[in-house]
């Protein structure tokens, strides 16, 4: 990231400045202009961008050929007497960084979108990319305003430190003794099927995180670290284990759903907890992460044969479109696979390949195991029951769960209502 | 890794138990105690130890001699005084095998020695002190194994002598990481095909840190891997202070086609950055990149990205850690990598043809060159390998057909020398 907070002294500015220049005589300059931040944000961060700017820096330090990096991520070459062939090489050698991207999908020969060429000799072409340039350079300097707008407002309140082994051990004391009940947070996951009412099929028990952030490390960016944030799941795997554990399972109308990690269902703590869910077991499902699957395949083998054998449910968590192409849930054998809809799906809409892939893989995993999550609009719902899907869960079901409720509680409240809900 | 199963007696015992019998006999015998464990550790391979007491094998025949190789690499050679001066050009060909460790020359400065001369009857009582204090450290070492594997004893060592690693701990061995000098924790093992004759063919080495000794070394008695999420946080730590060893070549002789273990995440990072800048193309390409798959799936878009970018520069990768359970679930083609390494057990064997059918068809369609089996530690796991149709292999026993193989060489060099010096002679080597 351009740490640059200089409005005169932004790559873009600089360009610009460059292109007063190169006005005077420009024969034998060009420019390519690289969409960078047309790419999908997983594939837009920092230090990829970073990367991608240095392959070119054989051809920078051997040619006239210079490299900026935009502030919206873009990058733009600008050279001068360089042969195009000369170019292709370092242009593809980037483009073949991201090639799980649409962007570098080169589905029409005629159009590219991933790059912009311009030949700053012709007129035409020389206007084109100033104004393009322009356009940049005023996004830039808005983007530097929120910047140092946003490091104002850090300041004020403490800015976020990362996560390091030496807080750690003071946040995980913290959490073994912070409240928690009133931060667990539920949220349904319901059956839909064309025609007919909805059909809760359990409610996820979670701590809502932002919350418990704010009550024992305001200062300290949890999720800083995958490894050391899932240390400390460990222990509010226990504190939940606790909480939930004191509630009547008998009683409980539909089925919870805990996410836990594999060691925690085989320590002395779950073994509690069975024994205070009794006979109820089938009244529980419990998640586990894709991540901690794989670290230890062999204790997943065992863990889930096990709460499976006493009657709990297995869910496979941290499922998406990405990781869905390169393993088989189905071969962890679990009772539910949780996929998480995300923007990704809607771009993959139109690409029919991926789309038959996936119908083909929900199908291999069983249309009544795999749960559609993160579900926030209709269109979610529809694409998911378009493949077979018929579960989902997120704040579209939310909203949907609502209604639901309603509408079951009004005929209760006015019993000569025309006629009860089905 | 493989550990003794437990009714063979140590060296350490065997040697006590030796010593104690040659009480009535110690007249007209001496001991000489050969301290390879003081050599540099990447000459106190396996091979090299295994190279250095074959050579006390004649004796040893003739029974004019009794060789103990101690756990720890030292030597003890119990002899009869008549066959002294043999067991001192012995000993100078031993010295000879180890010429470029600074052990040899350092000898006699501070009082170290390359091998310690005792005389059974008059220095009885020094030797039985000596051994006692050998047998009584491996015995501790020996229970320390074996608690690892029950609960209670676990406990029991706790209490007693450590913590598992907590955060606390964890800042502590990273804060040291920081200072420590890690070129002696570094071990080398080789990656090799090899033939139906068991005939090992170097391809590349494995270098890794030592966890056991790098917790020897920095906070002993701290368990670092109990934790898998410190462990793998330490991972990242270690990475970098990896990296920058390598940079500094002449840390480690490193020679020929190497591979180290990194994580996604410190592929993309300056660090790496600077250490691939200090790399010749060429160098590149002898360079392996082994991921664990658990890395791999923390973030898939970050692997994606940084797969393109290793190996367009020319580095290869290697798919570090599967398993028989993760074999079938994971795509391995869709991932990419250069090579695939499947972990030993004998789980293998024991999942019977449809196991082995499926390894089968993945070592066919992509080809023997793809694929490795490591952390074979006996015979069984190179015969279930051919017999899948892989043919490169890692391991214990790997390192010791090494040391066999190289030890059948120097014979044959000596013969060849032999041969040439019983030759008329024109000039002096």
């Amino acid at each position: 990231m351009a740490e640059v907070l200089d409005k005169s002294k932004t790559q873009e500015a600089i360009l610009l400045d460059r292109l007063t220049r190169i006005e005077e005589n420009p024969a034998g300059y060009f420019a390519v202009h690289m969409h960078l931040s047309d790419l999908r944000p997983s594939n837009r961060q920092p230090h990829f961008i970073t990367i991608a700017a240095r392959a070119f820096d054989n051809l920078v330090n051997s040619a006239d050929a210079v490299i900026y990096d935009m502030m919206n991520q873009d990058l733009v070459l600008v050279c001068h007497d360089v042969l195009v062939d000369d170019i292709d090489p370092y242009i593809s050698k980037v483009k073949t960084l991201f090639n799980e991207d649409p962007l570098t999908l080169d589905e029409d020969e005629y159009e590219d979108q991933f790059s912009t060429w311009y030949d700053l000799s012709a007129r035409e072409d020389f206007a084109a990319f100033l104004s393009a340039i322009t356009e940049l350079s005023v996004y830039a300097e808005n983007k530097i305003e929120e910047i140092k707008k946003a490091t104002a407002e850090q300041d004020g309140q403490g800015s976020g430190d990362p996560i390091t082994a030496r807080n750690l051990a003071a946040i995980n004391q913290k959490l073994e003794s912070t409240r928690i009940a009133d931060l667990i947070r539920q949220q349904a996951c319901v059956r839909i099927a064309p025609g007919k009412a909805g059909e809760m099929v359990f409610h996820e028990h979670f701590i809502a995180m932002s919350e418990l952030k704010e009550r024992v490390s305001p200062g300290v960016n949890l999720f800083g670290s995958a490894w050391l944030f899932q240390y400390l799941t460990e222990t509010l795997d226990k504190r939940m284990l606790a909480v939930i554990g004191r509630k009547n399972f008998a009683e409980v109308k539909d089925p919870i759903s805990l996410n836990l990690n594999i060691a925690t269902v085989l320590s002395r703590d779950f073994a509690n907890f069975n024994k205070l869910v009794g006979d109820n077991a089938n009244r529980l499902v419990i998640e586990f992460q894709i991540i901690d699957i794989f670290s230890d395949m062999n204790t997943y083998g065992y863990a889930r044969d096990m709460l499976q054998d006493r009657g709990y449910k297995v869910l496979v968590d941290g499922v998406n479109p990405l990781s869905f192409q390169f393993f088989d849930p189905a071969t962890l054998k679990p009772d539910y696979i949780k996929v998480g809809w995300g923007k990704k799906f809607e771009e993959e809409t139109d690409n029919t390949s991926r789309l038959a892939m996936f119908k083909q893989t929900v199908k291999h995993a069983g249309t009544d195991s795999v749960i559609l999550s993160r579900v926030d609009t209709e269109k979610a719902v529809k694409w998911g029951l378009a493949l077979g899907i018929s579960r989902f869960q997120g704040y579209f079901i939310d909203k949907l769960v609502m209604a639901m409720t309603k509408s079951r509680v009004k005929p209760k409240a006015k019993p000569k209502a025309k006629q009860g809900a089905a | 890794m493989a550990t003794a199963p437990d009714k063979l007696p140590s060296q350490e015992k065997l040697l006590l138990d030796y010593i104690h019998r040659l009480e009535k006999h110690k007249a007209g015998r001496g001991l000489v105690h050969v301290h390879l464990s003081q050599l540099r550790p990447f000459n106190r391979r396996d091979q090299h130890i295994r190279v250095a007491s074959g050579h006390f094998e004649g004796m040893v025949s003739d029974m004019t001699g009794q060789l103990f190789t101690l756990k720890n690499a030292d030597l003890f050679f119990v002899f009869k005084n008549e066959v002294r001066p043999q067991v001192e050009t012995t000993l100078q060909k031993v010295r000879f095998l180890f010429s470029d460790d600074p052990l040899v020359d350092e000898e006699g400065i501070d009082g170290r020695e390359f091998a310690t001369w005792y005389d059974a009857s008059d220095q009885y009582e020094d030797i039985v002190q000596l051994v006692q204090g050998m047998a009584d450290a491996e015995e501790k070492r020996q229970t320390e194994v074996r608690n690892r594997m029950d609960a209670r004893q676990r406990l029991k060592e706790k209490q007693k002598k450590g913590e598992p690693l907590t955060p606390a701990v964890l800042a502590k061995v990273e804060e040291a990481l920081s200072r420590a000098d890690l070129s002696n924790l570094v071990r080398r093992q080789f990656i090799c095909e090899v033939d139906g004759k068991m005939v090992p063919e170097l391809l590349f080495s494995e270098l890794f840190i030592s966890i056991q000794d790098l917790r020897e070394t920095i906070l002993p008695g701290v368990n670092l891997v109990a934790n898998r999420w410190l462990f793998q946080h330490l991972t990242e730590t270690l990475d970098r202070r990896v990296l920058s060893m390598l940079m500094k070549t002449d840390a480690v002789s490193i020679s020929g086609d190497i591979s180290f273990n990194v994580n996604v995440k410190t592929l993309l990072s300056n660090q790496f950055q600077v250490f691939d800048d200090n790399l010749s193309a060429a160098r590149r390409g002898a360079i392996v990149i082994e991921l664990q798959k658990e890395d791999i799936f923390s973030d898939l878009s970050s692997f994606l990205f940084a797969r393109e970018f290793v190996q367009a520069k020319g580095y290869r990768l290697c798919l570090d850690g599967l398993t028989m359970e993760t074999l079938s679930v994971i795509d391995r083609e869709r991932l990419g990598t250069d090579m695939t390494k499947i972990v030993w057990h004998p789980n293998l064997v024991d999942g019977g043809d449809d196991v082995q059918r499926m390894i089968r068809n993945f070592v066919d369609r992509d080809g023997p060159e793809k694929w490795i089996l490591c952390r074979c530690d006996n015979r069984e796991a190179i015969d279930f390998g051919r017999s899948v149709g892989i043919n490169r292999f890692q391991g214990c026993f790997i390192e010791s057909l090494i040391a066999d193989d190289n030890r059948r060489r120097d014979l044959l060099k000596l013969k060849r020398r032999i041969e040439r010096s019983s030759e008329p002679a024109f000039e002096e080597e």
